[in-house]
Protein backbone atom coordinates (compact mmCIF):
# COMPACT_ATOMS: atom_id res chain seq x y z
CA UNK A 1 0.00 0.00 0.00
CA UNK A 2 1.65 3.06 -0.60
CA UNK A 3 1.92 5.79 1.95
CA UNK A 4 -0.34 8.41 2.96
CA UNK A 5 1.38 11.81 1.42
CA UNK A 6 0.62 15.16 1.14
CA UNK A 7 1.78 16.87 -1.53
CA UNK A 8 4.21 18.99 0.15
CA UNK A 9 5.45 21.49 -2.11
CA UNK A 10 1.22 22.32 -2.18
CA UNK A 11 0.98 22.24 0.97
CA UNK A 12 3.63 24.97 2.09
CA UNK A 13 2.02 27.16 -0.59
CA UNK A 14 -0.97 26.84 0.86
CA UNK A 15 -0.05 27.84 3.95
CA UNK A 16 2.15 30.26 2.63
CA UNK A 17 -1.31 32.18 1.22
CA UNK A 18 -3.27 31.38 4.08
CA UNK A 19 -2.02 32.79 6.64
CA UNK A 20 -1.60 36.44 5.30
CA UNK A 21 -4.52 36.33 3.47
CA UNK A 22 -6.15 35.30 7.63
CA UNK A 23 -3.95 38.53 8.55
CA UNK A 24 -5.64 40.81 6.21
CA UNK A 25 -9.06 39.88 6.73
CA UNK A 26 -8.71 39.97 10.70
CA UNK A 27 -7.41 43.03 10.12
CA UNK A 28 -9.49 45.21 8.50
CA UNK A 29 -12.40 43.52 11.05
CA UNK A 30 -9.47 45.01 13.56
CA UNK A 31 -8.78 42.17 15.45
CA UNK A 32 -5.21 41.98 17.76
CA UNK A 33 -2.00 39.53 17.02
CA UNK A 34 -3.38 37.89 19.56
CA UNK A 35 -6.95 37.06 18.61
CA UNK A 36 -5.58 36.30 14.80
CA UNK A 37 -3.17 33.73 16.31
CA UNK A 38 -6.05 32.41 17.81
CA UNK A 39 -7.91 32.27 14.57
CA UNK A 40 -5.29 30.56 12.92
CA UNK A 41 -4.39 27.98 15.65
CA UNK A 42 -8.23 26.61 15.64
CA UNK A 43 -8.06 26.59 11.97
CA UNK A 44 -4.75 24.14 12.58
CA UNK A 45 -6.85 22.36 15.33
CA UNK A 46 -9.21 21.23 12.78
CA UNK A 47 -6.58 20.12 10.51
CA UNK A 48 -5.13 18.13 13.45
CA UNK A 49 -7.86 16.03 14.53
CA UNK A 50 -9.05 15.43 10.78
CA UNK A 51 -5.25 14.44 9.87
CA UNK A 52 -4.97 11.98 12.96
CA UNK A 53 -8.35 9.85 12.34
CA UNK A 54 -7.31 9.71 8.80
CA UNK A 55 -3.34 8.63 9.42
CA UNK A 56 -3.96 6.18 12.34
CA UNK A 57 -6.42 4.21 10.05
CA UNK A 58 -3.81 4.15 7.12
CA UNK A 59 -1.35 3.08 9.84
CA UNK A 60 -2.99 0.99 11.55
CA UNK A 61 -1.64 -2.08 9.86
CA UNK A 62 1.75 -0.51 10.52
CA UNK A 63 1.22 -0.40 14.31
CA UNK A 64 -0.52 -4.22 14.80
CA UNK A 65 2.73 -5.57 12.67
CA UNK A 66 5.18 -4.06 15.65
CA UNK A 67 3.28 -4.83 18.27
CA UNK A 68 3.50 -1.26 18.86
CA UNK A 69 0.51 0.32 21.22
CA UNK A 70 -0.06 4.38 21.36
CA UNK A 71 -0.56 3.93 24.91
CA UNK A 72 1.46 6.81 26.87
CA UNK A 73 1.88 9.97 26.17
CA UNK A 74 5.63 9.93 25.24
CA UNK A 75 4.37 7.00 22.87
CA UNK A 76 2.22 9.45 21.40
CA UNK A 77 4.91 11.92 21.23
CA UNK A 78 7.40 9.88 19.41
CA UNK A 79 4.36 9.19 17.02
CA UNK A 80 4.21 13.25 16.39
CA UNK A 81 7.79 13.52 16.32
CA UNK A 82 7.97 10.80 13.22
CA UNK A 83 5.05 10.00 11.51
CA UNK A 84 3.41 13.03 12.01
CA UNK A 85 5.94 15.37 11.25
CA UNK A 86 6.94 13.13 8.16
CA UNK A 87 3.81 13.81 6.26
CA UNK A 88 3.54 17.52 7.14
CA UNK A 89 7.48 18.52 6.85
CA UNK A 90 9.07 15.30 5.05
CA UNK A 91 11.47 15.30 7.99
CA UNK A 92 11.36 14.16 12.05
CA UNK A 93 11.99 16.08 14.79
CA UNK A 94 15.35 16.62 15.95
CA UNK A 95 15.27 16.54 19.31
CA UNK A 96 12.76 15.18 21.59
CA UNK A 97 13.00 15.74 25.59
CA UNK A 98 10.48 15.01 28.45
CA UNK A 99 11.21 15.60 32.01
CA UNK A 100 8.44 12.46 32.53
CA UNK A 101 5.99 14.38 34.51
CA UNK A 102 3.79 15.75 31.11
CA UNK A 103 6.18 18.37 29.70
CA UNK A 104 7.65 18.00 26.58
CA UNK A 105 10.45 19.66 24.28
CA UNK A 106 10.50 19.20 20.85
CA UNK A 107 13.34 20.63 18.46
CA UNK A 108 13.20 21.08 14.80
CA UNK A 109 16.58 22.49 13.91
CA UNK A 110 15.62 23.20 10.69
CA UNK A 111 11.82 24.50 10.69
CA UNK A 112 10.65 24.31 6.84
CA UNK A 113 7.33 26.85 7.54
CA UNK A 114 9.92 29.82 8.37
CA UNK A 115 12.83 28.74 6.09
CA UNK A 116 13.02 31.51 3.46
CA UNK A 117 11.79 34.04 6.27
CA UNK A 118 14.10 37.31 6.04
CA UNK A 119 14.44 37.65 10.01
CA UNK A 120 16.36 41.00 9.43
CA UNK A 121 12.87 42.46 9.20
CA UNK A 122 11.70 44.41 12.02
CA UNK A 123 8.00 42.66 11.60
CA UNK A 124 9.81 38.92 11.35
CA UNK A 125 9.13 38.16 14.95
CA UNK A 126 5.41 38.81 15.02
CA UNK A 127 5.11 36.85 11.61
CA UNK A 128 7.07 33.93 12.78
CA UNK A 129 4.55 33.89 15.46
CA UNK A 130 1.84 33.68 13.28
CA UNK A 131 2.73 30.71 11.12
CA UNK A 132 3.97 28.57 14.14
CA UNK A 133 -0.11 29.47 15.53
CA UNK A 134 -0.73 27.04 12.74
CA UNK A 135 1.59 24.19 13.66
CA UNK A 136 0.96 24.74 17.14
CA UNK A 137 -3.17 24.51 16.08
CA UNK A 138 -2.43 21.25 14.28
CA UNK A 139 -0.15 19.36 17.29
CA UNK A 140 -3.32 20.51 19.95
CA UNK A 141 -5.42 19.10 17.33
CA UNK A 142 -3.66 15.68 17.26
CA UNK A 143 -3.26 15.82 21.09
CA UNK A 144 -6.58 16.28 21.24
CA UNK A 145 -7.74 13.26 19.03
CA UNK A 146 -5.86 11.17 21.47
CA UNK A 147 -7.66 12.95 24.42
CA UNK A 148 -4.83 15.06 25.64
CA UNK A 149 -5.15 18.63 26.27
CA UNK A 150 -2.42 20.41 26.01
CA UNK A 151 -0.69 23.98 26.01
CA UNK A 152 1.53 24.63 23.68
CA UNK A 153 4.62 27.67 23.87
CA UNK A 154 7.50 28.22 21.29
CA UNK A 155 11.17 29.58 21.29
CA UNK A 156 12.56 30.76 18.10
CA UNK A 157 16.05 30.92 17.76
CA UNK A 158 16.30 30.87 13.46
CA UNK A 159 16.17 28.13 11.64
CA UNK A 160 15.61 26.01 14.44
CA UNK A 161 12.40 26.41 16.48
CA UNK A 162 11.32 25.08 20.24
CA UNK A 163 7.97 23.51 21.42
CA UNK A 164 7.15 23.75 24.33
CA UNK A 165 4.12 20.95 24.90
CA UNK A 166 2.66 20.75 28.42
CA UNK A 167 0.03 18.41 28.68
CA UNK A 168 -2.62 17.72 31.44
CA UNK A 169 -1.54 13.90 31.48
CA UNK A 170 1.36 12.30 33.23
CA UNK A 171 1.39 8.63 32.37
CA UNK B 1 -14.23 -17.42 10.41
CA UNK B 2 -17.47 -19.81 10.03
CA UNK B 3 -19.08 -18.52 13.07
CA UNK B 4 -19.93 -15.03 11.53
CA UNK B 5 -21.29 -16.06 8.13
CA UNK B 6 -24.43 -17.01 9.04
CA UNK B 7 -25.61 -14.45 11.32
CA UNK B 8 -27.21 -10.88 9.98
CA UNK B 9 -26.10 -7.21 12.03
CA UNK B 10 -28.54 -5.59 14.20
CA UNK B 11 -26.80 -2.47 14.74
CA UNK B 12 -24.16 -0.26 14.92
CA UNK B 13 -22.87 1.90 17.09
CA UNK B 14 -19.92 4.37 17.74
CA UNK B 15 -18.61 5.53 21.33
CA UNK B 16 -15.94 8.10 21.96
CA UNK B 17 -12.70 7.90 23.53
CA UNK B 18 -14.69 9.74 26.60
CA UNK B 19 -17.14 6.66 26.38
CA UNK B 20 -19.56 9.50 24.98
CA UNK B 21 -22.25 7.20 22.26
CA UNK B 22 -21.62 9.40 19.11
CA UNK B 23 -24.06 7.26 17.02
CA UNK B 24 -25.89 4.27 16.75
CA UNK B 25 -28.09 2.50 13.51
CA UNK B 26 -30.58 -0.33 13.79
CA UNK B 27 -31.24 -2.65 11.29
CA UNK B 28 -33.89 -5.91 10.37
CA UNK B 29 -36.57 -3.81 12.05
CA UNK B 30 -39.93 -5.80 11.21
CA UNK B 31 -41.89 -3.32 9.30
CA UNK B 32 -44.96 -5.66 9.79
CA UNK B 33 -44.69 -5.13 13.87
CA UNK B 34 -45.97 -2.57 15.38
CA UNK B 35 -43.72 1.04 16.53
CA UNK B 36 -43.81 -0.40 19.85
CA UNK B 37 -42.27 -3.27 19.58
CA UNK B 38 -39.40 -1.61 17.61
CA UNK B 39 -39.32 1.04 19.79
CA UNK B 40 -38.42 -1.53 22.53
CA UNK B 41 -36.05 -3.35 19.99
CA UNK B 42 -33.88 0.30 19.28
CA UNK B 43 -33.86 0.62 23.15
CA UNK B 44 -32.14 -2.55 23.30
CA UNK B 45 -29.84 -2.30 21.05
CA UNK B 46 -29.17 0.88 22.78
CA UNK B 47 -28.33 -0.93 26.13
CA UNK B 48 -26.18 -3.41 24.43
CA UNK B 49 -24.24 -1.39 23.16
CA UNK B 50 -23.76 0.42 26.45
CA UNK B 51 -23.07 -3.57 28.13
CA UNK B 52 -20.82 -3.84 26.00
CA UNK B 53 -18.71 -0.44 26.62
CA UNK B 54 -18.97 -1.48 30.46
CA UNK B 55 -16.88 -4.32 28.89
CA UNK B 56 -14.45 -2.50 26.99
CA UNK B 57 -13.55 -0.42 29.82
CA UNK B 58 -13.82 -2.69 32.94
CA UNK B 59 -10.12 -4.38 33.63
CA UNK B 60 -11.39 -8.13 33.73
CA UNK B 61 -11.56 -7.04 29.32
CA UNK B 62 -8.13 -7.56 29.07
CA UNK B 63 -7.56 -11.04 30.01
CA UNK B 64 -10.44 -11.68 27.77
CA UNK B 65 -8.98 -9.81 24.56
CA UNK B 66 -5.39 -11.35 25.28
CA UNK B 67 -6.81 -14.93 24.76
CA UNK B 68 -9.04 -14.07 21.62
CA UNK B 69 -6.18 -12.27 19.97
CA UNK B 70 -4.20 -14.87 20.42
CA UNK B 71 -6.38 -16.82 18.38
CA UNK B 72 -6.20 -14.19 15.26
CA UNK B 73 -3.27 -11.75 15.55
CA UNK B 74 -4.64 -9.68 12.98
CA UNK B 75 -8.50 -9.45 14.02
CA UNK B 76 -8.93 -6.66 16.27
CA UNK B 77 -12.62 -7.24 16.76
CA UNK B 78 -13.37 -9.10 20.06
CA UNK B 79 -16.63 -11.08 21.58
CA UNK B 80 -17.93 -8.88 24.31
CA UNK B 81 -20.93 -10.14 25.28
CA UNK B 82 -23.79 -12.38 23.82
CA UNK B 83 -27.48 -12.01 25.48
CA UNK B 84 -30.98 -11.78 24.54
CA UNK B 85 -29.42 -13.84 21.14
CA UNK B 86 -27.37 -11.01 19.83
CA UNK B 87 -23.64 -11.64 19.74
CA UNK B 88 -21.67 -8.03 20.34
CA UNK B 89 -18.37 -7.76 18.73
CA UNK B 90 -16.13 -4.59 19.76
CA UNK B 91 -13.14 -3.35 18.01
CA UNK B 92 -10.89 -0.26 19.53
CA UNK B 93 -9.47 2.19 17.52
CA UNK B 94 -5.85 3.88 17.85
CA UNK B 95 -7.78 7.28 19.18
CA UNK B 96 -9.47 5.08 20.53
CA UNK B 97 -13.08 5.41 19.27
CA UNK B 98 -14.91 2.41 19.98
CA UNK B 99 -17.31 0.53 17.16
CA UNK B 100 -19.61 -2.18 18.55
CA UNK B 101 -21.72 -4.52 15.80
CA UNK B 102 -24.36 -6.56 17.02
CA UNK B 103 -25.25 -9.37 15.10
CA UNK B 104 -27.89 -11.87 15.81
CA UNK B 105 -28.63 -15.35 15.23
CA UNK B 106 -30.89 -15.51 12.44
CA UNK B 107 -29.44 -17.74 9.65
CA UNK B 108 -29.55 -16.75 5.99
CA UNK B 109 -29.22 -17.93 2.81
CA UNK B 110 -26.22 -18.26 0.83
CA UNK B 111 -23.04 -18.67 3.39
CA UNK B 112 -20.90 -19.67 0.34
CA UNK B 113 -20.47 -16.30 -0.68
CA UNK B 114 -20.42 -14.69 2.70
CA UNK B 115 -16.87 -16.45 3.74
CA UNK B 116 -15.05 -13.84 1.46
CA UNK B 117 -15.83 -11.20 3.70
CA UNK B 118 -14.82 -11.36 7.48
CA UNK B 119 -15.36 -9.69 10.42
CA UNK B 120 -12.10 -7.46 10.68
CA UNK B 121 -12.66 -6.35 6.85
CA UNK B 122 -16.22 -5.45 8.47
CA UNK B 123 -14.69 -3.56 11.17
CA UNK B 124 -12.70 -1.66 8.68
CA UNK B 125 -15.01 -0.58 6.08
CA UNK B 126 -17.56 0.78 8.82
CA UNK B 127 -14.08 2.40 9.99
CA UNK B 128 -13.35 3.60 6.99
CA UNK B 129 -16.60 5.04 6.61
CA UNK B 130 -16.42 6.77 9.70
CA UNK B 131 -13.02 8.79 8.54
CA UNK B 132 -14.39 9.40 5.79
CA UNK B 133 -17.14 11.52 7.27
CA UNK B 134 -14.47 13.00 9.63
CA UNK B 135 -12.65 14.22 6.81
CA UNK B 136 -15.37 15.78 5.30
CA UNK B 137 -13.93 19.14 4.84
CA UNK B 138 -17.48 20.78 4.64
CA UNK B 139 -17.86 19.49 7.92
CA UNK B 140 -17.38 21.43 10.55
CA UNK B 141 -15.77 20.45 14.30
CA UNK B 142 -16.88 22.91 16.79
CA UNK B 143 -14.02 24.03 18.53
CA UNK B 144 -13.93 21.79 21.47
CA UNK B 145 -13.36 19.21 19.37
CA UNK B 146 -16.20 17.40 19.72
CA UNK B 147 -17.61 15.17 16.42
CA UNK B 148 -20.50 14.04 17.88
CA UNK B 149 -22.35 16.29 15.10
CA UNK B 150 -20.97 15.60 12.36
CA UNK B 151 -21.96 11.76 12.21
CA UNK B 152 -25.50 13.04 11.97
CA UNK B 153 -26.19 13.30 8.31
CA UNK B 154 -27.89 11.48 6.08
CA UNK B 155 -24.19 10.00 3.82
CA UNK B 156 -22.84 8.59 6.57
CA UNK B 157 -26.30 6.90 7.47
CA UNK B 158 -26.54 5.58 4.02
CA UNK B 159 -22.50 4.47 3.58
CA UNK B 160 -23.49 2.27 6.96
CA UNK B 161 -26.85 1.11 5.50
CA UNK B 162 -24.87 -0.06 2.13
CA UNK B 163 -22.25 -1.95 4.16
CA UNK B 164 -24.83 -3.72 6.63
CA UNK B 165 -26.85 -4.27 3.24
CA UNK B 166 -24.12 -5.56 1.76
CA UNK B 167 -23.14 -8.08 5.00
CA UNK B 168 -26.69 -9.15 5.23
CA UNK B 169 -27.82 -10.23 1.89
CA UNK B 170 -24.32 -11.62 1.04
Amino acid sequence: MESPQINNTLFKLLIMEMIPTIIEVSRSHGLSTDQVNLKIELLGYKLGIKLNELLLFKLADQFSKNNEDLETVLDIMKFICKDFWKILFKKQISNLRTNHRGTFVLVDSNFKPIENFDVSRPDAPVMISHYLSYVNGVMKGTLKSFGINSVITNEINFPSVTFNIETDNNN
Amino acid sequence: MAEFEDKRICFISFISRDDKPLYIQSFDLDTKQGDTINANNFLKYNFLSHMALDIITSPASISIREQQQEADVRNGAVLLVVYDDVSVYGYESNTGLKIIIGFNNQTHLNQEESKMVTLRTLFLSVHKAYVKTICNPFLEIDSSGDIEGMLQNEVFDKSIKKIVNDWNDA
